[in-house]
Parts: C-alpha cells; structure tokens; sequence
C-alpha cells in the first residue's frame, strides 16, 4: 500500500489495483471524458467531420433503407440502415430473437448499388448472414413501442412530444447487439487499428451507434410526415437532443473484460492515471473550480433524472443522490481553494460517501481538465498479441511471488466450498450465448469456460507447491498443461496491474452486471437500468450534439445531460 | 467461405478444447492457425487434421529431454500445438533440434516465428525437402511445404547461416478454409456449447419473457 501513499517525490500514485479492481466498485463506474463516446465526438469537432445522407428510401410505413455517411479528413464511413415491418409479438431483445425493427452495417467509405443489394441480402439475418472486409460491424435495434408510437403521433399532429414520457423511456430505439472485430465476417480490428480516427478502442460501434441516433430521428419525422404532411412537425433540437439510443445488454459482454485483460488494464490505467494528475494539481483556478461545480450540479440533475424498477439499482440511485448531495455541500468555493484541493476532495469522499459517489467524484474531477487528461485516451488500445507469448524462462518462485501478489484475495478463498463455486460460464449450443448457470444444479461443468482466474490461481498456486522455486515455468508446463491458461494471465497480471479483476467471478452471490456496467461506462453509457442480475439498459449518446450542430457545439459536458 | 482472421482464430480455438485440448493450449492452436492464414497458408486445414487425430489419442506431447535436443522419442508422432508451446516456452539453444515425427508440422511455424523476434534471430526449418525461414519479419518459404500440412515427418530446427531466402510471404487479411475443413472444426467446437434447456435459455442470460417497454 505505499505506493497508494505517493512515491518519493511526493506524488499522489494512481489508486492501487487492489481497491479498484473490486466487483462493487467497477459496478458502480460512471461515464468520464475518456469514455469512448466523448472521444468520438471530441474527434468529430476537432477535425470538423462532415455529413450526408446520400439516400433515404423508406415509404410511409417504414419500410425501406437509408444510408448516413461520416467524413473525416482522410476517409469516410456509412451507416447502411434497413428499416423493417416488424409485428409487435416478434420484438426480442433477446441474442436468440430472429427479426428487428432495423439491421445496420458500417461501410468501409460509401456503399455502390451492388453494395447495397448485397447487404440487403445478408445485414437483415444479422447472425445468419454473412458481412465482408467491407463491412466494419453488424447491428440492429427495436423500437420503444410505446414512445416510438407517441412521438410519431405528436408530430403528426404538430405537436411535441411529452417530456415525461419522453424522460421516462429515453430512446426510441434500442440497440441489442453491435458486432464490430470481424464478427460475421466484418474487417478485423487489425485492419483499421492504423487510421487514426480508430486508434482508440471501440470508435467503429460508437459511430455506428451515433449514426443510428441519426437514423432513427430522421425515421420519426419522416413517419410523421408521411402521416400526415399538413400538420406535421420537426422535433424541437433541445427536446430531440435528449434522445438517446437505448441498449440491451445482457451477458454477452461481461466475458469481454475478462478475455482482454490487457485492454482492461489499459481503460482502467488511463483513468487511474487521469485521477492521479488532477490530485496532484497543487491548487485549482476559480475558473476550474466553476466548471467543476457546474458539471457536478449536472450530475445531480441526471441522478434525479435517473430511474429504475431494480430494488439493487433503486439502492444504488438512493446513495448515489446522498453521496452527490454530501458532496456538494463539501465542495465550497472556499474549501477548493486551498492547496492540493482535488486531493483533499477525493480523500473526504473515501471517507464520507460509497462507492457510487467515490467514482462519481472520480468522473467530476476529471471535467474541468481536458488539457491534462484527454490524451490518455491514446493510451487505451491495446496490442494483445505482444503479451501472447508465455515466458518460460521465468523461474518458477517468480510465478508463486505472482500469485502471491496479484491473486492474494484468490487464495483466503475456500475454494472447497459450494458457495465459491456455485456458478459456471458457459456457452450454450442455441445461438452460441454465453450464459451463467448454477454448477451443482445444472449439467454445464464439462462446458465450462475458462472465466474464473480466481479458482485457475488457486489451483495453479496448489500445483506449485511441490515445484523447486528455481525451475523454469517451461518446465512445470511441459508437465501440466492444463494450467497454461492461468499462467498466460498471471504473467500478464504482473506486468498490467489493472489486467485482472480481484474478485470471484463465480461466487454464488456475484453480480454480472457489475461487470456489464464497467465496460458500459467505459463505452460512455448512462442512466444504467438493470432489468436482473445479469442484463441491463443503458442509454448512449443521451444528450449529445447531432451532425448539424457539431460545429458550434462547445458543451463538453454534455453526457450529463443539458444545463438548467 | 472468406474468414476474417479473428473468426478463424476463435473457430480453431474452440475447436482445439471440443478435442480434448487444455483451454491454455487451445489458445496456442488459435493464434498458431491465425499466423499462418494471415500468410496464405492453410492452418486451418492443418488444425482439422491434427484434431481428427488428437480425437484416435495417436499424438503426443514432447518430452523434456525431446525439446531440449538430447534425444528421447516415442511411438506416436509429436502434436504440433503441444511441441510449438513447447518451443515457444523453452526457446532454442545454439546447436540445431531434431524432432523425431511432428505431425502436420506447418503448425509450428507460428510459434518458432514468436522465437525468432525474442531471440532476434533468422530460424530455419527443414523437413520434406521444403524450408522456412522464420524471422522477426514474418516467413519466407523455400521449396515446397505443402506435405508440411499433413502426415508425420522429421523436422530440423536451426539458426539461419545464409541470407534469408527471398522476401517474406505477403501478409493477407482473410481466411478461406475448404467447407470440409469447416465442418471438421465446427464439429470439434460443438463439442464445447452446453445443451440448451428452457431453464438455462431463461435463466441462464437473464431475461423475462417479455423485453418491450
């Protein structure tokens, strides 16, 4: 712990694996300005990317397809949107539901006639179909039936639509699946990882997302329209800003964090290191203290904002609305203006408010700081190839040292316990969905997948025990290969201190979505309302600047909704 | 069918533990295949034919004295993932390694490349009347590998004297695996999906009956 405490020059140390690489604390993550949305439209202003919509064939109900294309200063991107007549009784978020309301793809520049027939043939199966190098990723969404049918009745009749329904539901439609990395035969992400536009993690599904938002309000309208063309009207700009694009998101994507442990670690390095930098800031100007009080106002607006049926996440709102309101009565112009202000702050809110507030604090303080903070979103790719390989050489007491060090948590763990071993991951033969389920009551153990390093490094820290500290580790896995997996990722762990998740992932009482909601708010997500223990909605891109107002837009902090 | 490299990674992945191999080595299979798609050459056809033997149990891991170059052998031919981890993990030493029988041994190239950046060396292998040269570049191909792909057979393993022969393969950004190389590999991957039951459909991913708002 006392590189928590600072090094030698005084410096206040990025926070130590041990308390944030917690199942509670990630659970309880919020977007920052290094989530990949803001990155994205940071992007977007910055080189003043331009947009078209070179077709939009869609007749009066619904039916049809559209094409948004984005320019950036090299290259450019199309959203190629099929709308579909989807009956009530079909609509699933499920991965295992076979129709939507819409299917996208993003093209690799802009799509020919050829193109488009080829993806009309293929985008639409979605799973089923099959995408090419020309294609950068897959998805489709569901309309909110509910408010979907509301907006576009309001604008018929030349009204706008009702902003407690439209804050209750958020979006009009969600999107409950994006594939991008070679899925269903789209590009690789090592095709495009060069462009800068790219660089950083999840850039192409974020686009896809914002162009969908794109799509989906011009859809409104244009229903409006055809509706009933006397009568109708545009949406208000500040009303249709609020609009998101809902997301389902089920278990699907809490693997991802564990299957990439150095990406992982690189998300969690740059924030880490974004806090460091702003504690260490020996004061702050009134100007940034402004922009900090501010933005934290706005946090308390969109907590008050922020609803859910979910007895876990109505706690989590209740504290997180506590913590906001402690903190603001703390944060005085007066109390920052003293020395090491963001360093005195986040040390009170260790202290004085949970988990939701602590990192809620940690996305606040990052607000005022773009200068110093944004370019470690050039930080957060990842080459995993380069920590493929396993090191044989290293002794084999090198490795107990490891275990030692990174999974101490795994080893007071009594891994003979039904408890600790009460669920396994697996995939399931129906539509390859990776599931959760209880092992001592259900017949998937011989499935199992690999998603448990906690039990792996108990078991691997067993098998050592006999093994002479000065063995190569080449050695102990010539002889047992069944632990090369966890010996991958310890050796990984050692090298990326944020790489490993320190809790176990299938404990009895472990919640899925807390790994769900790390990612998501990685992602830039908002509002996270989780529907169980293992799904959640979110929205994305709630509040953010559509294309035509890119360039005059100066609101930074427009993830936390508008300003009052 | 055209395979992007990641879907040909994950498919031998898979496909590698429905045959029985450890999550850790089928990882090794993985990355093995994807490295030599990614040069035009088809390991993924060499993957399917070392599972459908990996499935008889008529291969073998190396030994400790095999990989550090002071003889031994068995009755079965050498796994190719097994012997690639295996070298991978141990490195070379100065003198040139015999491998007595490595099945489909292309598959070691991946890994003997991996070798070859660490130690910031050229590699030869020989076997068949065909070589490859490993670098940290990548893999230029000397003769005729194509045997390399199946059947068990002698492989000589040594530091590059000469100049490296001719220029590295290109690199490619898909795969194309036969149709019957993708039922092999699919079949094996099935091995790993659990039955679904209507509890596990329900339960399992979380969801009500019922997503709409």
């Amino acid at each position: 712990m006392i590189a928590a405490m600072g090094d030698d020059s005084g410096r206040i140390a990025p926070r130590p694996p041990q308390r944030v690489m917690r199942l509670a604390r990630m659970g309880a993550a919020h977007q920052t300005r290094l989530s990949f949305m803001r990155i994205l439209l940071r992007r977007m202003m910055r080189d003043n990317w331009r947009f078209e919509r070179p077709v939009f064939d869609i007749g009066a109900d619904g039916v049809g397809h559209a094409v948004y294309t984005a320019y950036g200063p090299e290259r450019c991107y199309s959203l190629v949107a099929f709308a579909h007549d989807l009956p009530d009784e079909a609509r699933s978020d499920r991965v295992i539901a076979e129709a939507w309301d819409a299917t996208f793809t993003l093209f690799d520049g802009l799509p020919d006639d050829a193109d488009i027939e080829r993806l009309r043939a293929n985008v639409p199966l979605q799973e089923a179909g099959r995408i090419t190098q020309s294609e950068l990723s897959l998805s489709r969404a569901n309309r909110s039936t509910r408010l979907f049918a509301h907006v576009v009745e309001r604008l018929s009749q030349g009204l706008q639509p009702d902003a407690e329904m439209v804050a209750a539901v958020g979006y009009l439609m969600r999107t409950t699946a994006v594939y991008g990395s070679g899925k269903f035969g789209a590009a690789d992400r090592e095709c495009i990882a060069r462009r800068a536009e790219f660089s950083a993690p999840f850039q192409v599904e974020m686009l896809s997302v914002y162009l969908t938002r794109c799509f989906v309000m011009d859809l409104v309208e244009h229903l409006a329209r055809a509706r009933a063309p006397q009568s109708a009207v545009r949406m208000d700009p500040a009303i249709k800003r609020s609009f998101s694009i809902g997301n389902s998101t089920g278990l699907g994507m809490a693997p991802f964090l564990v299957n990439h442990p150095r990406l992982l670690n690189n998300w969690i390095a740059a924030r880490e290191e974004a806090l460091a930098r702003v504690r260490n800031l020996p004061q702050a100007t009134e100007a940034e203290v402004a922009v900090f009080r501010a933005v934290l106002r706005r946090a308390i607006e969109n907590a008050g904002l922020w609803t859910s049926q979910h007895p876990l996440q109505i706690e989590k709102l209740d504290a997180l609305r506590g913590d906001l309101s402690r903190l603001s009565a703390h944060a005085t112009p007066e109390r920052l203006a003293q020395k090491r202000p963001w360093d005195a702050l986040y040390r009170w809110a260790e202290d004085h408010l949970g988990f939701e507030g602590q990192e809620q604090l940690v996305a606040l303080l990052l607000e005022p700081y773009g200068d110093l903070v944004d370019d470690l979103g050039e930080t957060m790719s990842a080459d995993e190839e380069e920590c493929f390989a396993i090191n044989g050489a290293m002794p084999v007491g090198r490795l107990k040292q490891i275990l030692g060090d990174v999974y101490d948590w795994a080893g007071q763990i009594d891994w003979s316990s039904r408890a600790a071993n009460a669920r396994a991951w697996y995939v399931s033969q129906e539509k390859l969905e990776p599931r959760l389920g209880e092992r001592f009551d259900e017949p998937i153990e011989d499935y199992e997948q690999p998603l448990a390093p906690g039990r792996d490094a108990a078991r691997l820290s067993a098998a050592l025990s006999g093994w002479d500290d000065d063995r190569p580790v080449a050695e102990f896995l010539l002889a047992s290969p069944e632990h090369r997996h966890i010996v991958r990722r310890a050796q990984i762990a050692a090298r990326f201190r944020y790489a490993e998740i320190r809790d176990n992932t299938i404990d009895h009482a472990m919640l899925p979505i807390d790994m769900l909601r790390c990612k998501l708010a990685f992602f830039g997500a908002g509002r996270f309302d989780p529907r169980s223990d293992r799904w959640v909605r979110i929205n994305m891109f709630a509040g953010a600047p559509f294309p035509e107002e890119l360039a005059d837009w100066t609101d930074e902090a427009w993830a936390y909704g508008a300003e009052q | 069918m055209s395979l992007s490299l990641n879907e040909v990674e994950s498919l031998s992945r898979k496909a590698a533990r429905g045959a029985g191999l450890s999550w850790g080595m089928a990882e090794e299979a993985g990355r093995a295949v994807r490295w030599l798609e990614a040069g035009g050459i088809g390991g993924a056809d060499a993957l399917a034919s070392v599972l459908l033997r990996h499935d008889d149990k008529s291969l073998r891991a190396p030994g400790l004295s095999e990989i550090r170059g002071q003889g031994g052998a068995g009755d079965l031919p050498l796994c190719p993932i097994a012997t690639g981890a295996a070298l991978s993990d141990f490195g070379l030493g100065e003198n040139t390694l015999t491998l007595d029988a490595v099945f489909a041994p292309i598959l070691l190239a991946g890994p003997l490349a991996r070798v070859a950046g660490r130690m910031g060396a050229e590699l030869e292998a020989l076997c068949k009347g065909g070589a490859l040269c490993l670098s940290p570049e990548g893999m230029a191909i000397c003769g005729d590998v194509s045997p390399w792909l199946e059947g068990a057979a002698i492989v000589e393993i040594r530091r590059l004297t000469g100049d490296v022969p001719g220029a590295p393969n290109a690199r490619r950004t898909r795969a194309h695996p036969a149709p019957a190389v993708l039922d092999i590999l699919n079949g094996f991957a099935a091995r790993t999906y659990a039955p679904a039951t209507e509890a596990s459909r329900l339960a399992g991913a979380g969801a009500g009956p019922s997503d709409n708002d």
